[in-house]
């Protein structure tokens, strides 16, 4: 046993079932925990991201991501069915944890390597492993209210990010940051947008 | 309509040569402090203290003494509380062989760092703080409760009696008597409706690991106390911070140890384990039972997994955590329906026999910490010139930081549909294979 490393969250292979409900409540108003749609995926479901066309979602398991197609443009709105199943190049040294689109397509996951303690971001796009330059813990990874630009949070400041890719013989990319706001205190819930050609949140 | 996104996590191991037993939280310095031991090869007791902030430090040794059981009919000695007071850096301890223990970080002169500074000749079943670490109340073999200061000096004791059951305030008469109702056919709509269709009588689950269980409601007013009468039912006693017997529970077939008073006080949630279906179910301060959920597992899950849950809510009555053989679920409730929001899985590599150890931090309302107990029981070595083998138990320490939030669809026009997508984790019952 590697004593440096750490015994990992196995899933399971039961049928252990995670259930989404979406209700688009413009477009119907129902009050929890009735949903206008539900859907059973396959696995436990750690978190769920919407794209910026609010076309596509997309939910994160231990070890797959689970893509489904949901228009509410259309009427009546359809039951979301899945597009595709993305599974990701993780093993026992990497948990996943938190998911975001960026405009329709670009999909990011946040995972942190279990042995460093590093955080670290997954462009499933490009298949690219992302940390940052310096230390820095991530608490959290969304887009601007536009979609525009991927940001990150720590526990008191907020910056927009830009993934390199990886140099040669580089395992992983890196992940430069900007830093927009710093705050006095934690903060559970940060948006950012473009206001004026300027950033603020 | 929110979910929990995990913001935070650190992982690691912690290696010692006991079982870990309890843990308990320190604010002041955010670190674990955790209790090993003791174990039948050896017989002594650790208390170590890990850091969360820097995963990379090493646990610190606060202490480490022999613990032999001083009960002649206890094989080995149990730790059944451990408590740590921040503002003075000290950990208590309850035992089951009756020794209370007091370990001081940083002792005064004049003062010891391992102390016993009480015993309970008959032996301790359990023991609960109350939340302003004001008063310890111990339950004892010879089935009394007593009431003790933060100094160890008695307050109050009482004795809990088969008697108590009397003052039960649920109805299992109506006003006919049975001889006298009509059972012919249709009888069902013209059954008197004030006799109950069915009545539990309180039998125990198959799966009772007959312990007794404490909870303290959030305020400190009152307790409940979870105990097995008569070898023949469970039953719930309310006290109150006094020491007066408040009222006790209705009797509830498959009733287990597992109890957790709610911090804001409307609920005490309870375990019941049917034959098809385990329920957390729900009793309010009277005694009677006030709504309930199931824990939606499979058949086989409920053999194979589950033979000893654990419940606790988080310190600001949001989340109920329930912990099974090698997974920790987090429940919420949103209009009476309660959502399984995060199904935290263990490793299966590990030698699971009880359910991860779960300390809810008691400030921080979504920060949790999960230890996953290694249980493999270690050869004792017949020859004890023979130290070759050793014992190492490997447990993992998983601690998470939480966020509420709610996930929505894009909130700029002309994408602005409003659409939130809520997670509820529902594991596929199956009651025909």
């Amino acid at each position: 046993m590697d004593v440096s490393g750490i015994c990992p969250i196995v899933e399971q292979t039961n049928s252990r079932i995670g259930k989404l409900k979406l209700t688009p409540l413009r477009r119907a108003s129902l009050p929890p925990p009735m949903a206008l749609h539900e859907i059973e995926l396959a696995r436990n479901i750690k978190d769920v991201a919407i794209n910026f066309a609010n076309t596509r979602i997309a939910t994160l398991h231990e070890t797959t991501i689970t893509v489904l197609i949901y228009d509410v443009k259309v009427s009546p709105v359809i039951d979301p069915v899945v597009e595709r199943t993305i599974a990701l190049p993780i093993s026992n040294t990497v948990i996943a944890r938190q998911i975001c689109f960026r405009s329709d397509v670009d999909l990011f996951v946040l995972a942190m390597h279990l042995a460093s303690g590093v955080d670290m971001i997954y462009d499933v796009q490009k298949s690219s492993f992302h940390s940052p330059s310096a230390t820095m813990s991530i608490f959290g990874i969304f887009p601007t209210l536009d979609h525009d630009a991927l940001c990150v949070t720590n526990s008191t400041a907020v910056s927009r990010v830009n993934l390199l890719e990886p140099t040669e013989g580089k395992q992983y990319g890196t992940l430069m940051s900007k830093n927009i706001c710093s705050f006095p205190t934690s903060t559970s819930w940060v948006e950012v947008l473009n206001y004026a050609g300027q950033v603020s949140s | 309509m929110r979910n929990l996104k995990y913001v935070q996590h650190s992982a690691r191991y912690l290696h010692s040569d006991l079982p870990l037993v309890a843990t308990a939280w320190d604010v002041v310095t955010d670190s674990l402090v955790c209790a090993f031991g003791p174990s039948k090869s050896k017989e002594v007791i650790q208390l170590k203290k890990t850091s969360i902030a820097n995963s990379h430090e090493e646990s610190i040794l606060i202490a480490s003494w022999d613990a032999k059981c001083p009960l002649s009919d206890l094989e080995l000695d149990d730790v059944l509380n451990l408590h740590h007071f921040g503002h003075s850096d000290t950990s208590c301890l309850v035992l089951a062989g009756g020794d209370i223990i007091v370990v001081r970080g940083q002792p005064l002169p004049g003062e010891e760092k391992i102390e016993i500074v009480g015993s309970v000749d008959a032996g301790v079943t359990a023991a609960a703080w109350s939340p302003d670490e004001e008063l310890l109340v111990v339950t004892t073999r010879a089935n009394t409760l007593l009431f003790m200061t933060a100094d160890f000096e008695n307050l109050a004791s009482t004795s809990m009696l088969v008697e108590d059951a009397v003052l039960s305030k649920h109805v299992n008469v109506g006003w006919g008597k049975s001889e006298t109702q009509f059972k012919g056919k249709r009888s069902r709509a013209l059954r008197d409706p004030t006799i109950p269709e069915n009545v539990d009588e309180g039998t125990l689950s198959s799966y009772d690991c007959k312990q007794v269980t404490i909870s303290w409601r959030g305020d400190g007013a009152f307790l409940a106390v979870n105990t097995i009468e008569e070898a023949a039912r469970r039953m719930i006693r309310v006290y109150s911070r006094e020491g007066s017997l408040d009222s006790v529970s209705e009797p509830v077939d498959g009733l287990e140890s597992a109890l957790s008073w709610r911090p804001s006080g409307n609920l005490i949630a309870g375990l019941q384990r049917l034959e098809e279906q385990v329920n957390v179910i729900f009793f309010e301060r009277n005694g009677l039972r006030h709504g309930q959920f199931e824990l939606r597992l499979s058949a086989d899950d409920q053999k194979q997994w589950v033979s000893a849950i654990d419940l606790c809510w988080n310190i600001d009555s949001s989340i109920l955590a329930v912990s099974l053989q090698g997974t920790v679920q987090l429940w919420t409730m949103g209009n009476y329906h309660y959502y399984l929001k995060q199904d935290i899985r263990c490793s299966s590599s590990m030698h699971n026999l009880c359910p991860p150890l779960l300390a809810w931090h008691p400030e921080k309302p979504l920060r949790i910490a999960i230890l996953e107990r290694d249980t493999h029981q270690p050869e004792r070595p017949e020859d004890s010139s023979d130290r070759s083998v050793a014992n190492t138990y490997t447990n993992a320490l998983h601690s998470f930081l939480f966020s509420n939030v709610v996930a929505a669809g894009s909130t700029t026009a002309p994408n602005n549909f409003g659409t939130i997508a809520v997670i509820d984790g529902c594991e596929w019952h199956l009651p025909y294979r």
